[in-house]
């Protein structure tokens, strides 16, 4: 295997990547004095790939919504039952996660590492779906999106991602619906499994109290020889305007919720994307944070609270910038926060403000890897991006306040703007 | 392995200890300010508004803008606000988090200033006429009005909370932590600062640090505070006690929602002092703590009646709670499968393996709590209030005493006392794109 070690002068730490003759990527990143191991298996996979075809084939083919999440659920089951089972065995903690644009398998464990480890590499190379299986998960996952259709924040997010993207794939939802999901079988699960589930499309990261040596051994018994296969997706042609600029719902809460914001382009050079999310952070902290104007005028006006907050919401081929909270008025904060802008855009930002915001960035980034489980995700996402887990604290030393001014000029175009409202039902 | 109890810990005033978990591991300190009341439903309101006045600013910084930025100067700092339970008691929380100074690219001593805003915070608030000032007393009205609502929001947890009230009534324990909309208007400034004079002058103090930094400075700083007070902390109530119901409470309660909520409260007759205490613990994960516990297996993964199905021990308050989100229609199907694996328990009829399943599971939990500095915090709070002095190995070492006899007579402890559906049909939702 290939072996690099990247380091942080700036922190005094390490960690080791490996390549493996497969294509797949291998972060570990042991650190002292910790009791628990922290595992990842994961593929750069998720619910916006519904559409794709492999190397060679004429067409594109669109899958179920859904398909990516199902698929999550059904890889714990093999001839022999239950991957959990596998886990039980060592007190390993297993779990598995599906997001836009990957799906995670992990575990956390103070002792047996070695076993359980074997166990996260064996599960997810070996798919078995039979008819009967694949049946069987439609009443859990349909309970499970039942869940989420009564869970206001999630709603929320979801009437934004609608209202801002018109063909984007990440305006449907991860878990699909009752309906697109019936459609799914062994079958589509099998091919899906076959197009993302390879090795060169694929990292596993470890962090915490294990032997990287231990780990490396493990990894190449464990590994199965694999031919790389080559998938392509659509270009999915996402114009700078909205779908609408209004999504409104209704459930049962008890004050209004909102999200507006604003789509972008992202940037192809994964540095220069990285540097762009880390110059909307600190923007997005400056504007609306609770060191801002705008937060205390709509604080003290009774309009916002602590719930509200602001996000770069990025991955693999999307970046938009999220604003939400509850407001008993959130067309005035939505207006409120575009004059504002507009205003900021003529009048320039406070460079004292910048030092403060940026500062915190600073902090919080330090923080992020401060224990095992965020810092295995950490290495995840960056190596997902193309990048190491030092960069965004190295980004965000350098960022200048020129380019923040500039971000506020380009990040907010009334034509990429919208807002979504849940509104209590009575 | 038995660790010793690694926090540090001395009494500094009276009614007032500060313990200390020096960790160089996390990059962080972390400082928390912990007031414990008894619950009362007098006070409750009150009790859960004063925290979110006190953490918004200060004398040294008198808007929460002012603060905010001198918490941005000190990298990204954070300071926050909390009400918790435990049994008949609460505890009002102050915490401060910041990195640790030996990262600080101008070498400020953070801890230490950590130490000094939570004094000020909580000792020198902004006052007007001697009274706490009124345009943040009302925001925080206002904000803690708009949170008592929106438990609403939250389906599962209100589904918990409510079946909870059902079993406990109007004792202490089941009171609502962020207290009652009702209350809220009649608090003047006048009111407030009686309250918060109250709280200062009679909750008894736990203070902890977990991090990086050596917190001397930091212990002198409150030692001396608090010892030029003259205070006069209360006794913490017992933990309640709950005998079994004559007859199991039927509670259904519609709101307009796409899933139903099932909920079934036990009572156990253990608490957190009862010899039985690990048994209940293991009983627990085996019935439904775990992914492989029998809810998980038996009603989400053979009959694929909902997505989660779970089981928790309540050992503060005694009680078992098991939930599950279920489609309307089979909800009673659902309630007959838990009710069935519980008797499953009492009989023994559960393998060797699902028992040290179980019990790795929780093992592994329990050694996992000292990986993070909130893990500490908690554990180490929890024991403390609670007048024990183990450390999670020593629970771990209890668990593994635990025969399948105990873990069958645990579960023929718990009785079913309420059973609580939240159910409704759900018009569809109004998308109005416009």
């Amino acid at each position: 295997m290939r072996r690099t070690v990247i380091r942080s002068e700036q922190l005094g730490e390490e960690y080791i990547r490996l390549e493996h003759e497969s294509g797949l990527r291998i972060l570990l990143y042991p650190m002292k004095g910790f009791r628990t191991a922290y595992a990842i298996f994961g593929t750069d996979y998720g619910s916006i790939d519904n559409e794709f075809r492999l190397e060679g084939e004429e067409s594109f083919q669109k899958v179920p919504d859904g398909i990516a999440h199902y698929l999550e659920h059904k890889l714990f089951e093999s001839e022999d039952g239950d991957a959990f089972t596998l886990f039980a065995k060592t007190g390993a903690d297993a779990n598995a996660f599906t997001a836009f644009d990957r799906t995670c398998y992990l575990f956390s464990c103070t002792e047996n590492f070695g076993e359980s480890f074997r166990a996260l590499l064996q599960f997810v190379q070996h798919p078995y779906f039979t008819p009967e299986t694949v049946q069987k998960e439609q009443g859990i996952i349909g309970q499970e999106i039942r869940m989420y259709d009564d869970n206001p924040g999630w709603q929320v997010m979801f009437g934004l991602l609608t209202a801002l993207y018109r063909n984007h794939p990440i305006r449907t939802d991860i878990a699909g619906t009752v309906e697109s999901i019936a459609q799914i079988d062994a079958g589509l699960l099998y091919r899906c499994y076959e197009a993302f589930y390879n090795l060169s499309n694929m990292a596993v990261t470890v962090a915490g109290n294990f032997d990287p040596d231990e780990a490396e051994r493990i990894l190449l018994e464990e590994l199965k020889p694999v031919k790389p296969v080559r998938v392509e997706r659509p270009q999915v042609e996402e114009p700078a305007e909205v779908a609408c600029h209004e999504v409104v719902k209704k459930l049962d809460i008890s004050e209004p919720l909102f999200y507006f914001g604003w789509k972008h382009t992202p940037l192809v050079d994964p540095a220069a994307e990285l540097r762009a999310q880390v110059v909307y952070n600190i923007l997005l902290d400056m504007l609306s944070g609770p060191t801002s104007d705008f937060y205390e005028e709509m604080n003290r006006a009774g309009l916002l609270n602590q719930t509200f907050g602001s996000e770069v919401f990025a991955g693999r081929s999307y970046r938009a910038l999220f604003f939400g909270g509850e407001s008993r008025d959130p067309h005035a904060v939505y207006k409120k926060f575009c004059r504002m802008v507009e205003e900021k855009q003529q009048t320039g930002l406070s460079e004292e403000d910048f030092i403060g915001c940026k500062n915190a960035l600073y902090g919080r980034a330090l923080k992020d890897i401060n224990d095992v489980e965020t810092t295995a995700n950490a290495l995840f996402s960056y190596e997902m991006m193309g990048l190491s887990l030092y960069d965004v604290t190295k980004t965000a030393a350098s960022v200048t306040f020129s380019e923040v001014e500039q971000a506020l000029r380009e990040g907010f175009r009334p034509e990429s703007g919208a807002i979504s409202i849940v509104l209590p039902i009575q | 392995m038995i660790c010793q109890n690694p926090m540090q810990r001395e009494e500094i005033a009276k009614g007032t200890a500060f313990g200390s978990i020096a960790d160089s591991r996390f990059k962080t300190n972390l400082l928390t300010l912990n007031l414990l009341l008894p619950l009362q439903r007098e006070t409750v309101t009150e009790n859960a508004l004063i925290p979110l006045v006190l953490e918004k600013c200060w004398e040294e910084a008198p808007t929460n803008r002012a603060f905010s930025r001198e918490l941005n100067r000190l990298y990204g700092a954070s300071v926050s606000a909390s009400v918790s339970k435990l049994g008949n008691a609460e505890t009002l929380t102050l915490s401060f988090s910041a990195i640790d100074s030996s990262y600080a690219l101008a070498g400020e001593n953070l801890l230490l200033e950590g130490a000094r805003i939570l004094l000020g915070l909580l000792l020198k608030p902004v006052l007007k006429d001697g009274m706490l000032e009124s345009e943040n007393l009302e925001l925080q009205k206002q904000y803690l009005s708009d949170s008592i609502q929106a438990e609403i929001n939250e389906k599962r947890s209100y589904a918990l909370g409510q079946t909870v009230k059902k079993m406990f009534g109007g004792a202490p324990c089941a009171l609502n932590r962020m207290g009652y909309l009702e209350d809220i208007p009649a608090i003047t400034p006048e009111k407030a600062t009686k309250a918060w004079r109250r709280i200062v002058d009679t909750a008894r103090i736990e203070i902890l640090h977990v991090g990086m930094g050596d917190p001397t400075e930091a212990k002198e700083l409150f030692r001396k505070a608090f010892s030029e007070m003259e205070r006069h902390p209360v006794t913490l109530p017992e933990l309640p006690e709950l005998s079994p119901f004559a007859e199991v409470a039927e509670v259904v309660e519609e709101k307009p929602v796409a899933q139903a909520k099932l909920c079934l409260g036990f009572t156990t007759g253990v608490n957190a002092y009862s010899p039985e205490l690990s048994a209940m613990r293991l009983m627990t994960a085996i019935y439904g703590g775990t992914a492989t516990s029998r809810l998980f297996t038996n009603v989400r993964e053979k009959q694929s009646l909902c997505y989660y199905c779970a089981a928790r021990f309540d050992r503060t308050r005694g009680i078992l709670l098991v939930d599950s989100g279920v489609d309307r229609e089979k909800a009673e199907q659902a309630k007959a499968a838990i009710l069935r694996e519980l008797e499953a328990m009492c009989n023994g009829e559960f393998t060797d393996e699902e028992m040290e399943f179980a019990r790795l599971s929780l093992e592994n939990s329990y050694r996992s709590v000292g990986d993070s500095a909130w893990g500490l915090d908690g554990f180490y709070l929890t024991q403390t209030v609670l007048g024990r002095n183990e450390t999670p190995e020593m629970q771990a070492e209890a668990l593994r005493q635990v025969t399948r006899e105990q873990v069958c007579e645990a579960a023929s402890r718990v009785k079913l006392a309420v059973s609580y559906l939240l159910a409704g049909g759900k018009e569809e939702s109004v998308c109005e794109e416009q």
